[in-house]
């Protein structure tokens, strides 16, 4: 198990993308996770979070979503002071290269193509939890 | 070869391998049950055998067509009562977004197998249409490939159809 007390926040328009990735994380010792059906909900949480004291430590965000879709969401926290190191794995069903580039181009630190293995969850945390440390040490 | 689009997939055993990879990644990781494809046929008419189908639209530079994934409600309450752990007694707002979403993966992982090999086809966004045995027609529409598929949570099927090219021939086909 490679969980942590990280904060996740899980965002898609899709309830059983969200329920599977839960479950997915669940059994990873990851158990504090909140969810946002669209990227708007998604910012008010990431937003309130902060303010709260109690931010997110990674966001899995979903590409295509109504309202505001993940790649504005990535935008904006790239281009916010309070977000611009939160580590961000984007969601997709898109599975094409372009998609891909965009989103790391964009500052996306990870990205997961639908139907989302426990194995491919699990090295892509790992290696965002590498990046993390690295980067405090 | 990749980069170079191919613009000629029959409906046939190369399609329905594809069909296959791609129920077997969505279905294998999402509920841990691995569906069994069973031979496909090819019939004139898009008659679907379901209550639920996710239909999204095919896209190619110049090709058309119709990919169906299709549920009897029996079938699909099963699948999303594993996920759930709640029983499902109607085709609700989680079931409509469920088969969506499911057609929508199935799709995403035939189209990058296909576009490796430089098939070229387009993301599409899934619609769902519910009624009992319903039929979907489109104009010019040719033949329909429909691949059945097994599993110990019910039966469902996958069926392709691609559009008639002005000169009487399947444009995919």
């Amino acid at each position: 198990m490679t969980g942590d007390k990280t904060k996740i926040l899980l965002v898609d328009d899709f309830e059983m993308v969200r329920l599977m990735l839960r479950k997915s994380l669940n059994r990873l010792g990851y158990q504090e996770i909140v969810e946002a059906q669209d990227g708007k909900e998604a910012w008010d949480l990431l937003t309130r979070a902060q303010m709260a004291n109690q931010p997110f430590g990674m966001i899995f965000c979903d590409w295509s979503m109504p309202e505001m879709t993940g790649m504005e969401v990535l935008e904006k926290c790239r281009s916010s002071k309070e977000f611009k190191n939160l580590p961000f794995v984007m969601v997709t069903a898109e599975a094409e290269q372009e998609g891909v580039v965009k989103a790391l181009k964009a500052g996306a630190n990870e990205y997961l193509i639908k139907p989302i293995s426990a194995e491919t969850l699990q090295k892509k945390i790992e290696k965002i939890l590498k990046i993390k440390t690295n980067r405090a040490s | 070869m990749a980069g170079e689009k191919k613009l000629n997939i029959e409906l046939g055993d190369r399609l329905s391998k594809e069909i296959n990879c791609g129920v077997q990644a969505t279905f294998g990781n999402m509920f841990g049950v691995k569906p069994v494809m069973q031979t496909y046929r090819i019939e004139k008419e898009c008659t679907v055998e379901g209550d639920i189908s996710g239909i999204l639209s095919l896209m190619q530079e110049k090709a058309e067509g119709t990919f169906i994934v299709s549920f009897p409600k029996e079938t699909i309450f099963k699948f999303l009562e594993k996920m759930y752990r709640k029983p499902f007694a109607s085709i609700d707002q989680s079931v409509k977004s469920g088969v969506g979403e499911l057609t929508n993966i199935i799709y995403g992982v035939l189209k990058a197998n296909l576009n490796k090999d430089g098939y070229a086809f387009k993301m599409a966004v899934p619609s769902v249409i519910v009624g009992e045995n319903h039929t979907v027609m489109s104009i010019n529409s040719g033949a329909t490939m429909i691949v059945p598929f097994e599993s110990p949570l019910g039966h469902f099927s996958v069926l392709v159809t691609f559009h008639q090219a002005s000169s009487g021939q399947a444009t995919a086909a």
